[in-house]
């Protein structure tokens, strides 16, 4: 009779969690999104239309609120910093950062974001070393191969090749750069001069204080859609200009015969996979995040409205 | 072979009857419940696809409405610029450019730009104006070869990026061309040329964005007839193959609802025709599509599921109890009886179980009055058969020692005669003891030394007798007539046989050990062999050829008899060496009280009744 009373009240007890379970499921329903802050510089510019873009598809397929912090150029790590801290007390659960040049922006993001997830986008820290990786994950294109594929796309006939990378201490640049000089190297290229860009210059003064090239290499983007604004002007007109670049104007600058050729990286699947990854990690919390190589584009002129790929790639941008 | 011994193991396992009422009313309970819960989500479920359905139909339908009317807009703007401003207007006149332009003005917000292009493929004029690409070639392009392939229709092409015109922005335009060919006036010479009205995608793509993100679960997309993806939400993902869909089955049907395969599930697809394309709008509701109500839904039912069973639990545990417990008390009632208890049995319950209760109440009872009878007829059988063997010493000793008396009479031994006589008047006083069978040990040993001084004499003082006995065991009870026969056996086993130089001798010992008497009487007589030492207090139908006639097996039988299992005979026996017989009894004193309820029964019935008070 005692074991039967035993047995009875655990069942009761046993069945009184599980509507209680339910209850809490049905009030539990609107669980708020985990919060995800995307730090881009200049987060408004129109070369990270295709990146937000696909960062918002992913976002909505993987149910993360996301927060493009509003920012102005990041110059500097302590930059970067600011911006970072700022989120924290956003209650913020997960960082996808573009990494400011310098070497110390990766012990930066170790100290600041030790205990939150982080995945750097379009690039990853610079270290100063190129055999030792970084401890971060990071999803964004092979810069190497960007700049391998350039020098491919110029062939032997560039004899006066000059180059105008971004800060020295990124580590895009640098990569693009080896890529670059690794290949003409192969292809019996000249590299005239290489110029890494510096706070508050100006490129066009710089290249004009250079020896004149044929051919000028920008592995910037940025520094691309300037460069081909001004490619009318007298000390670029005979200029055949190629470049890296992510913007639709970068595309547009090749369209309308400003810029000779242009690698571009797809910044829709950068910002996809980006947050498809971070979404993992906060669904489960022992996942490792891993690193991913994205797809680039060697765009021609001639391809542009006849390749469907360019075309399906420029739907990305609008 | 295990898993036999485990069912029979299950087989053998008792369930209680509240137990079986309760699991049984259980299962049944949770089976029904179950079974509602499944059908009545399974209903709402029917009836929530039946609804998603209708309103998925009703958001094509008027989508595609919508874009009809869009279609239909961009088609009088078109007729607009062809009858009212080319054919009405010379084409070099300012009024045609200010018609031109007053039309575009008018319907900026759906179109990206007009503009009419000569023969040639050379740009005529063209709202906004803006600065013609040098490499846009537009003779190659498909707008403009389907005009010139079908002059008669307005053509209308797929969504594409405009390739006309350069734009300061550095941006590029996402449009449905619409064009035709048309007849131009220029001057006094009629020529044709080919109108170009090139729509905004995002006229439509605004209105299937508005419904995706509006729905729930469902999404909507427009291909054509080809299966050729013209707008989809999740373009983008598609284009870099992170995402599938599969619209070329889709794309053959008429409107209408249809059910598809799809990546090894069911989803259900509504068709809708735009007008003037062929292009189909497709809306799609995926099998597991899951909803904010459909998930709420289901946890209420599992919450009503868990509380009915909970209560029906509570509801089915007082119904086992009501009907168990009387029978549980019956139970209780009737294994105390079984242990040896007198509880009353109970009786209470439904009618059945009273019945039942007053049926095992009575049969108790009778059981009980027969159990009484049969211990009366044992008693008196009891004592009727220690009467019987009593009974048996007297002839035969009598016959014996009257012989030996009437040997010595005829041989003029007066002096040992009258001795013998003596002895045998003595030892027939205690046989006598008024009927009695229980005696006090002293009578018991006058009765014993009596017997030997008969046989003494009998056998001319050719073995001695030794009694050592203690003092306190003489007022204690002993069944009459038992170390007679015993002593006898060892006079006619042991020394009887023996000559005087022999040294035959019984010593007679008697001692208390704690509760029990021990009375032993042993001889150095030839001893026993072992075959006859196994049988001697077991084999009933042994009769003594000597003596008395008297066995030691009817001793024994008697001492058991009257004192209980554990008491009586033991015997130890070494040949050549002599042999020991132990009579083990319980100390009883000797007092009228005692040998009267002796008397009366057995002693192991008595001493049972000492223990139950």
């Amino acid at each position: 009779m005692r074991k039967n009373k035993i047995t009875f009240l655990v069942m009761e007890l046993l069945l009184l969690i599980l509507a209680l379970f339910f209850v809490w499921k049905i009030f539990n329903q609107n669980v708020p999104e985990k919060r995800v802050a995307v730090v881009l510089p200049e987060a408004g510019d129109n070369r990270w239309d295709a990146l937000i873009k696909g960062m918002k598809q992913s976002a909505k397929n993987n149910h993360i609120h996301l927060i493009i912090c509003n920012t102005d150029e990041m110059e500097s790590a302590e930059v970067e910093q600011e911006i970072i801290q700022e989120q924290r007390n956003n209650q913020i659960d997960a960082f996808l950062v573009w990494p400011a040049s310098g070497s110390e922006t990766e012990e930066m993001l170790k100290n600041e974001c030790a205990d939150v997830p982080v995945i750097l986008v379009v690039e990853n820290v610079y270290n100063g070393d190129e055999q030792e990786s970084s401890t971060f994950s990071e999803i964004g294109p092979d810069y190497y191969e960007m700049g391998a594929l350039l020098a491919r796309e110029l062939g032997e006939d560039a004899s006066k090749i000059g180059i105008v990378a971004g800060r020295e201490e990124s580590e895009a640049s640098t990569s693009a750069v080896r890529g670059f000089s690794d290949t003409l190297e192969q292809m019996k290229g000249e590299i005239a001069w290489c110029y890494y860009q510096e706070e508050d210059c100006n490129v066009l003064d710089e290249i004009r204080a250079r020896a004149p090239v044929d051919h000028l290499v920008v592995l910037d983007s940025r520094t691309l859609d300037r460069i081909g604004e001004q490619a009318d002007n007298d000390e670029l007109k005979d200029i055949r200009i190629f470049g890296i670049g992510y913007s639709v104007k970068s595309i547009a600058m090749l369209d309308y015969g400003k810029i000779d050729g242009l690698v571009a990286p797809d910044g829709y699947e950068i910002g996809y996979k980006s947050v498809e990854e971070m979404a993992k990690k906060l669904q489960h919390r022992f996942y490792k995040t891993k690193s991913a190589k994205t797809t680039i584009k060697m765009i021609r002129r001639d391809d542009l409205f006849q390749d469907e790929d360019i075309e399906r790639f420029l739907y990305s941008y609008e | 072979m295990k898993i036999k011994e485990d069912k029979k193991r299950f087989h053998k396992e008792e369930f209680s009857i509240q137990s079986i009422i309760m699991s049984v009313l259980t299962a049944v309970t949770l089976v029904t419940i179950v079974i509602m819960g499944f059908l009545l989500y399974h209903r709402f479920r029917q009836t929530m696809d039946k609804t998603a359905v209708s309103d998925t139909e009703a958001t094509v339908e008027s989508t595609v409405e919508r874009i009809n009317l869009a279609f239909l807009d961009i088609r009088h703007i078109f007729n607009a610029a062809n009858y009212n401003v080319i054919q009405e207007f010379d084409i070099s006149s300012q009024e045609f450019s200010k018609q031109f332009s007053l039309l575009y003005e008018i319907n900026s917000d759906k179109i990206q730009s007009i503009a009419l292009y000569g023969k040639d493929g050379k740009l005529i004029a063209s709202e906004p104006v803006a600065m013609e690409k040098n490499n846009a070639d537009v003779t190659s392009q498909s707008w403009y070869c389907n005009a010139e392939s079908d002059i008669e229709n307005i053509q209308f092409s797929l969504p594409h990026t405009q390739n006309l015109f350069r734009d300061g922005s550095f941006r590029f335009y996402r449009v449905i061309s619409l064009s035709r060919s048309v007849d131009i006036n220029d001057g006094e010479r009629p020529g044709s040329g080919v109108l170009l009205v090139d729509m905004k995608c995002s006229v439509i793509e605004d209105v299937l964005r508005q419904i995706n993100d509006s729905s729930d679960g469902i999404y909507y997309y427009v291909c054509n007839r080809d299966g050729e993806m013209i707008y989809h939400p999740r373009q983008s993902e598609m284009s870099r193959g992170l995402f599938a869909e599969d619209s070329s089955p889709a794309s053959g049907y008429e409107d209408g609802v249809y059910k598809m395969s799809s990546g090894g599930t069911t989803e259900q697809v509504i068709v809708g025709s735009i007008a003037y394309t062929g292009w189909k709008l497709i809306g799609v509701i995926p099998q597991n599509r899951q909803t904010t109500s459909s998930d709420d839904l289901k946890y209420y039912i599992f919450i009503t599921i868990i509380v009915l069973l909970m209560m029906l639990l509570g509801g089915n545990r007082i119904i086992s109890k009501k009907i168990s417990k009387p029978i549980w008390a019956l139970d209780e009632s009737v294994k105390a009886y079984e242990a040896g208890g007198k509880p009353d049995i109970y009786i209470g319950g439904s009618t059945e179980i009273r019945h039942l209760g007053h049926s095992v109440q009575k049969s108790y009872e009778q059981i009980e009055e027969l159990m009484d009878e049969i211990i009366r007829q044992q008693n008196e059988r009891r004592k009727s058969e220690l009467a019987v063997l009593q009974n048996q010493i007297n002839p035969h000793f009598l016959y014996n020692t009257l012989e030996s008396i009437t040997w010595m009479v005829e041989a003029q031994k007066n002096d040992e005669a009258v001795l013998m006589i003596t002895e045998l008047a003595k030892l027939l006083r205690v046989s006598l003891s008024k009927g009695k069978t229980i005696i006090p040990i002293a009578d018991e040993l006058q009765h014993s030394r009596s017997y030997m001084n008969i046989q003494r004499a009998r056998y001319k003082d050719s073995f001695k007798t030794e009694f050592q006995i203690d003092d306190g065991i003489k007022d204690y009870c002993i069944v009459k007539l038992v170390i007679q026969p015993i002593l006898e056996n060892a006079i006619y086993y042991g020394v009887g046989h023996m000559d005087e130089d022999d040294d035959g001798k019984i010593i007679v010992r008697g001692e208390k050990k704690g509760e029990d008497i021990y009375i032993s009487i042993e001889d150095n007589g030839m001893g026993m062999p072992e075959d006859v030492l196994k049988n001697l207090l077991t084999d009933t139908n042994k009769v003594s050829k000597h003596g008395s006639g008297v066995g030691v097996i009817n001793v024994h039988s008697r001492i058991r008899l009257m004192f209980g299992e554990k008491y009586g005979l033991s015997v130890e026996s070494e040949p050549d060496e002599g042999t020991r017989v132990v009579i083990h009894i319980p100390a009883i004193p000797y007092t009228r009280e005692n040998a009267e309820q002796l008397e009366k029964q057995p002693c192991r019935q008595w001493r049972k009744e000492d223990e139950k008070k």
